[in-house]
């Protein structure tokens, strides 16, 4: 689904002290399954999503999205990509604090109200939010029930790839699992890509890449099996 | 690809029903604010133009220029103490008038004036006094005046009113005729502030002309009778003064408080407006990272602003309908005067206004959709 050729990204490019968050990847992901990028923190794991995504530029390479270069899509594309076909969970879960959780979940829904609500309310379920929490702003609940809130958004349009930054960082151990498993289930028809740093969480995974400063330094195929 | 779901206004709306009540409300009260002004406003100019009167069209009048009289009549030393002499050809002038086409009527008064209160200020309104029951009667005429309460004035000294003027009187605690003199016999409905009645003394100082002299220069023709000495009070005449003292300085009180009003108001708002849209840089950031665009979230925060704004219209009319109901029926009517109660072109004023307030918005909100980053950036 994607493929990374020689991808490279620079911050402070117009500096005289450059800082390479990535550099001259060359990667081919799968069409579903679910990968895991794994690292530490500022190693740029978090930057890899961004430019998978199209939501940072490439200092150079090329990224192919289904055939196509990401350089070649305009923003308006851009933004339908990210829209129905990327699904996203960020590391600080982005939740927009006047809206209950089911309003959140469907915030770019592409079904009408009523029917987005419906599958906003299951998939909430599905991931260990309580029927209760469900009306309930982003302040009422915590950090675990707001990090699968916003995985239920990144899950509302079925999206072809679903990136996850962190995404069990605010969990306990029982539901940082029901969450895993329920990216597991949807990455079967699905590319889920999971950033992390913490290998505990990860140990479903078809695809492991490590990261370090920038560059892989190992990538592990059929990791569960 | 498809593209369905709109991002909708009212979750924010729904979500955050103080705020946007106090945005709603202060614009309804804003919007209200400028027409009470206006209504007032016309409660103080509308009054005087009636009492002046430009309302009925149908009467005017000439008094004598004592110069331009002397002169025409050099045996006359003094029109003060040739009050008979003087009173005879005025007496004798009327009927020449008549001769005109378009007058029907003319005949000779002695003009008095008598006073009216608006809401701010004070002005004079003709009372002309004749000698006959016939000539109240076409002067009443002149202003569609019907008698509703007593009969037409017989005998010297004896006066009809209009309700609205002796309403004015009365709430104003004004005797305005001395009472040992003259007599209300009579109260009638009129297009002005009318008060007239029978001469108690001898004196004439006033020729009225009734019929419809509008398109004639009547000055001219009242000359070319030989009366060259009359000054001819004209309708333009009294509309140039009445705009001159009454209307325009009004329109300018009431052009500089709509100015400063919207001026502070569109400061306000655009200061409030940059602070909510600053709370609201994350979300709009957030919606770009999940596929919205610039325009649509533009939209959806412009889709607000038109939501308030038409809230504000609508309790604003509400608000405006019912204050308006009960200043006329509290401090308008009861003084017996009067005011444009529906004023369309305040109304599209206001509209205007809350256009221009709109516009400027744009400024912030423009600036803060070129400062809309994707996740990313933040981060």
């Amino acid at each position: 689904m994607f493929e990374l050729k020689d991808v490279t990204k620079i911050y402070d490019i117009d500096k005289e002290e450059k800082l390479y968050a990535l550099r001259g990847i060359n990667l081919t992901l799968p069409d579903h399954g679910m990968v895991a990028i794994i690292g530490p923190s500022g190693c740029g794991k978090s930057t890899l999503m961004y430019v998978l995504s199209g939501l940072k530029a490439l200092t150079s390479g090329e990224i192919v999205y289904n055939g196509k270069s990401l350089s070649d899509y305009s923003i308006s594309e851009r933004e339908k990509l990210r829209r129905y076909e990327f699904g996203f969970v960020f590391q600080r879960h982005y939740l927009i604090s006047y809206m209950n959780a089911i309003e959140n979940a469907i915030l770019a829904s592409d079904k009408s109200t009523t029917e987005a609500k419906k599958k906003a309310e299951k998939i909430l379920l599905d991931i260990g939010i309580k029927p209760r929490e469900l009306k309930k702003r982003p302040s009422q609940l915590s950090g675990g029930q707001r990090q699968r809130v916003a995985i239920a958004r990144a899950m509302m349009n079925n999206p072809k790839v679903l990136f996850a930054d962190e995404p069990t960082a605010s969990l306990d151990h029982e539901n940082a699992h029901l969450v895993m498993n329920h990216l597991k289930e949807y990455s079967k028809d699905r590319l889920v890509i999971v950033i992390t740093h913490d290998r505990s969480v990860i140990t479903d995974a078809d695809m492991q890449i490590d990261i370090w400063d920038g560059e892989i330094t190992n990538v592990t195929t059929g990791v569960n099996s | 690809m498809k593209d369905k779901q709109k991002l909708s206004a009212m979750p924010y709306i729904r979500n955050n029903r103080r705020r946007v009540s106090v945005l709603v409300i202060s614009l309804s009260l804003f919007c209200m604010m400028l027409y009470l002004l206006s209504f007032l406003l016309s409660a103080t100019t509308l009054p005087m133009e009636i009492a002046a009167p430009i309302k009925a069209e149908k009467a005017i009048f000439y008094t004598i220029n004592s110069e331009r009289f002397l002169d025409a009549h050099t045996e006359i030393e003094s029109i003060v103490d040739s009050a008979d002499i003087v009173r005879e050809i005025i007496k004798s002038d009327a009927p020449k008038c008549e001769a005109l086409p378009y007058i029907d009527h003319a005949i000779a008064a002695n003009m008095h004036v008598t006073s009216l209160q608006a809401l701010m200020g004070m002005t004079g309104t003709y009372t002309p006094f004749f000698f006959t029951t016939e000539d109240v009667e076409y002067y009443l005429e002149a202003y569609n005046g019907k008698i509703v309460e007593g009969r037409l004035p017989t005998e010297p000294g004896e006066i009809i009113v209009d309700v609205k003027l002796r309403k004015n009187w009365d709430a104003h605690d004004r005797e305005v005729f001395d009472s040992s003199t003259f007599t209300i016999v009579g109260y009638c409905e009129s297009d002005t502030y009318l008060c007239t009645g029978i001469e108690p003394s001898t004196k004439l100082n006033t020729v009225i002309l009734i019929g419809e002299t509008r398109g004639h220069d009547v000055k001219a023709d009242i000359h070319n009778l030989g009366i060259t000495y009359a000054d001819v009070t004209t309708q333009e005449e009294i509309r140039k003064d009445c705009d001159r003292e009454i209307v325009e300085p009004m329109e300018t009180v009431k052009t500089l408080v709509t100015s400063v009003a919207t001026i502070l108001l569109s400061i306000c708002l655009v200061a409030v407006l940059s602070l909510h849209i600053h709370d609201r840089h994350n979300e709009w950031c957030l919606m770009n990272s999940i596929g919205f665009s610039i325009f649509e979230i533009y939209k959806m925060a412009m889709r607000e602003l038109l939501f308030c704004f038409g809230m504000a219209i609508g309790i604003g009319s509400i608000l405006t309908t019912g204050t308006v109901a009960i200043l006329y029926n509290t401090l308008i009517a009861p003084r017996g005067l009067v005011a444009y109660i529906f004023t369309p072109s305040m109304i599209f004023t206001i509209l205007a206004v809350l256009a221009a307030i709109l516009g400027i918005c744009q400024i912030p909100l423009f600036i803060s959709m070129q400062k809309i980053q994707t996740v990313d950036d933040i981060e």
